[in-house]
């Protein structure tokens, strides 16, 4: 099995994350206050719910979770394998019909939209045929790509960043409570990292926890550059993270929108393309007869074809599936089950 | 090795055959198995009364080393009456210093090799074995500045088309014996030889094997050149970017040795070729060793740009301007508008058209002989530079654009035709998806970079997998007080461990 290193796995966690951060920052639900908290929270509970997958990761290193749950039971196995298959669909499915709403949004008659989703789509299917060592290689100089438009945009607005635009709102125990919510059904690196733990050579919980602070240090910058900069306009914008490129301003180009739009590009088709591998890795755990890439081909075809669906009705939000469903299951599956398989025998003991 | 049987020998059969010890039959052969080809020279003389002959290729072996270290000797070997032909022989191989290489052959194919490297081959009656004599003398190329990796300030040296040539050029450099030659023969018809040149303490002995497996999978009738080669060497994996890098540079070939790679020189080809390579190996030449380090950091960066300007700069002209005005500061977008308010195609068709004659020329350039090569730039000069402008068929701006597109290409030469194809991919791109079709574009040549790999080498070390030690080299460059104390070497990247555990 070719491995990838502990640092890539940081960075293939954490670009499937922040695809969300950049794109939908929904402070038109709740005010900012409640937000961090609510955020902080979901962030303190994932560092708990990723133990028992960490647990799992040392009593069958070599193993996926589809494995495990394959030998243990057939039957059960191969459940486990389609449902993690299924959300797979579900994530990728969910990043075409987000981002096709981005463009939409933001770049009105451009392209269309179902154009947009099919390019992304086929990318991802792509760099997924490719293997997990050139997906984690472009995450790597994604990774780099995104950190300077970050560095770029920062620069660039560093003098319409003022204090006078933070109001403080006393938080509410109900949006608290919905920003919690919503951010584990974001935190689909929970369902990443079952399957993509043998890739890596070692210290793989570590790169669990390296990617969660990733993610807390920009989700926090990106927060409070939105409030530094935008102010009240933060209540009545759809991507404020996108709206500070419109704003910011260099003395080379008028602004710098288009500018971050390739690394919204990247970080999507990497996402999709990751959420591809593992949907492919566990059908073929589940059923080892048929060729691999056919379930890539299936994956493809299920996640583009929804997404298409939805976007040629202008159907963006699917709701219950987007949140409910998904939460669900990154809980069963990301922490219910390998907390299952915690117990019993691993295979070091079994070898002893 | 089978016995020569009753079977006649001819051009399909030959290679085993034993040569016979009858001269007649034996020069009878070589005629049937050359087809009477007239460069085959036999010259029949006699020996202290023992019929021989002196059987060479015309224009192989050179007239003058053949009349002093063949001829003059075998004259003055005169023992009448009492010499065997077996007493011939071993005067011919023991007691002459008729040449400094020197080989006993005993079969037709064997024979026929020698002589088309430019052996002079002695036959003598009665015995079944004979005695090749390496008089080379055919006409080369002598050393010569290498032409497409030019230099200012490192040797001046360059590769030429003789392979033994080469390995002096290579042995001269690196004194060492661990340095290793092996030397193979490749095309069933060409026999050409390949040499594999290796430093047995740097690089990893799977790479060795794994190049030396992959060159022995060569099935070909002929060898003419390194693309040949090039193939079997870069792996299975499709991708528009080699992985194996070429160079016409002893130096620059003796430092890839030092750094654990594996060489492979063709004779008849004034290239040789080094695996595993990496892509940023593209930008760095001999000369980045010799500057100071300030300067070749610099001079570096100017060649990332270059790069980025080569590919993107007319694509991203072109979505900017057809898609995205927006970005444009107010003034640019006037003096812009201005200059295309005139001319009758869109921004996007002109750069298409202006691209495909800017690859025209520079390919007329290429082929032509250098006395009209000069006239195709007049002419571009002229048609393009001057008249497309004037006629308002195409904007000012653009052609600056294509012009420093252009100049940006020449700085790197190895990646000419990567950038050449992805410029006309991106102007459509952009032209079509405005930022978002370049982005797709440049997405597809990142995963295509990113899964490329050789010899168990990512393609795109030491940026993804990201190895901080050998990155100074690539975003700076240490002075050697530095890169001598910790260098690094294929092994040490990050993600180059499959071949080598």
């Amino acid at each position: 099995m070719r491995k990838i290193s502990f640092g890539q796995m940081m960075v293939i966690l954490f670009i499937s994350r922040i695809f969300y951060a950049m794109t939908f920052i929904p402070f038109f639900y709740n005010d900012v206050t409640s937000q961090v908290i609510g955020f902080s929270i979901a962030t303190a509970l994932e560092c708990l719910a990723v133990i028992p997958v960490i647990i799992l990761y040392k009593k069958y290193p070599d193993k996926n979770i589809c494995q495990v749950a394959y030998e243990k039971s057939k039957l059960l196995g191969i459940l486990i394998c389609v449902a993690f298959a299924f959300s797979a669909v579900l994530v990728v499915n969910r990043l075409f019909r987000y981002f096709g709403y981005f463009m939409y949004v933001t770049f009105p008659d451009f392209l269309p939209t179902w154009i947009i989703i099919s390019a992304i789509a086929l990318l991802a299917f792509y760099a997924a045929f490719q293997g997990i060592e050139a997906i984690s290689r472009t995450a790597g100089i994604t990774f780099g790509f995104f950190v300077l438009s970050f560095i770029i945009v920062i620069a660039a607005l560093w003098t319409k960043m003022s204090f006078t635009n933070v109001i403080y709102t006393y938080p509410k125990i109900n949006d608290i409570s919905h920003e919690v919510y919503y951010e584990m059904s974001r935190s689909s690196e929970l369902l990443l990292f079952p399957i993509l733990y043998p890739y890596v050579k070692e210290k793989a919980g570590k790169s669990l926890y390296g990617a969660i602070a990733l993610k807390l240090i920009f989700v926090y910058l990106i927060i409070s550059i939105c409030v530094l900069t935008l102010g009240s306009y933060l209540n009545i914008s759809k991507f404020p993270f996108f709206d500070l490129g419109t704003y910011a301003e260099t003395f080379i180009i008028e602004r710098l929108d288009a500018f971050l739009l390739p690394a919204w590009i990247l970080i999507a088709f990497v996402k999709a393309a990751l959420f591809m591998f593992i949907g492919k890795i566990a059908l073929s755990t589940g059923f080892k007869r048929v060729k691999s890439n056919v379930f890539l081909l299936i994956i493809l075809v299920a996640a583009l074809s929804a997404s298409l669906a939805a976007v040629l009705q202008a159907k963006w939000n699917y709701g219950i599936f987007d949140k409910a469903v998904l939460s669900i299951l990154i809980l069963v599956l990301g922490v219910v089950l390998p907390l299952v398989y915690c117990f019993g025998k691993g295979d070091e003991n079994e070898t002893e | 090795m089978e016995k020569k049987t009753e079977v006649k020998v001819n051009e399909n059969n030959y290679e085993t055959a034993l040569i016979s010890k009858s001269l007649k039959q034996t020069l009878l052969d070589l005629k049937i198995i050359s087809g009477k080809t007239m460069d085959l020279n036999i010259m029949e003389v006699e020996i202290s009364e023992h019929k021989c002959a002196v059987v060479s290729i015309e224009g192989m072996a050179s007239t003058s080393s053949m009349a002093d270290l063949v001829f003059r000797p075998l004259m003055e070997f005169d023992v009448k009456g009492y010499a065997t032909e077996d007493d011939v022989f071993k005067f011919l191989t023991k007691q002459s210093l008729l040449s400094a290489e020197r080989k006993i052959l005993t079969t037709y194919g064997e024979v026929f090799l020698t002589l088309f490297s430019g052996f002079a081959v002695v036959f003598i009656d009665g015995c079944d074995k004979c005695v090749a004599f390496g008089i080379q003398g055919f006409d080369k190329r002598s050393i010569e500045e290498p032409t497409s990796d030019g230099n200012l300030n490192g040797s001046h040296e360059g590769f030429i088309d003789t392979i033994r040539t080469n390995i002096s050029l290579v042995r001269r450099r690196l004194k060492t014996p661990k340095l290793r030659f092996d030397m193979q023969q490749i095309g069933s018809d060409s026999k050409t030889d390949v040499c594999v040149a290796y430093i047995t303490d740097k690089a990893p002995q799977g790479v060795i094997d794994k190049v030396k497996e992959n060159l022995n999978k060569i099935d070909l009738d002929t060898i003419i050149t390194t693309g040949y080669v090039e193939p079997f060497l870069e792996g299975k994996h499709k991708s528009l970017f080699s992985n194996v890098l070429s160079t016409d540079r002893p130096d620059a070939f003796c430092a890839k040795l030092n750094e654990g790679r594996v060489g492979i020189m063709v004779d008849g080809v004034p290239l040789a070729l080094i695996c595993p390579s990496l892509f940023i190996e593209n930008f760095q030449t001999i000369d980045d060793y010799v500057n100071k380090p300030y300067y070749t950091t610099y001079i570096r960066w100017i060649k990332y740009i270059a790069f980025f300007l080569a590919i993107a700069l007319p694509g991203l002209c072109v979505a900017i301007a057809t898609n995205h005005p927006e970005i444009l500061t107010h003034k640019f977008l006037m003096n812009l508008a201005a200059s295309e308010e005139v001319t009758p195609y869109s921004f996007f068709f002109e750069a298409f058209i202006i691209t495909i004659m800017y690859e025209l020329m520079r390919e007329a350039g290429i082929r032509l002989p250098k006395a009209i090569g000069g006239a195709v730039s007049i002419v571009g000069a002229l048609i393009i530079g001057d008249a497309a402008v004037s006629s308002s068929l195409v904007s000012a701006p653009l052609l600056i654009i294509i012009g420093l597109t252009a100049t940006a290409s020449f700085v790197i030469p190895n990646l000419n035709p990567q950038t050449s194809v992805f410029r006309m991919l991106f102007i459509i791109a952009g032209g079509f998806g405005g930022l978002f079709g370049i982005t797709i574009c440049f997405a597809f040549l990142l995963v295509n970079i990113s899964a490329l790999e050789n010899y168990g080498v990512p393609y795109n070390a030491p940026i993804s997998p990201f190895t901080f030690r050998a990155m100074r080299d690539v975003l700076t460059r240490p002075s050697f007080l530095k890169l001598g104390r910790s260098k690094t070497v294929v092994e040490d990247l990050n993600g180059a461990k499959k071949l080598f555990d």
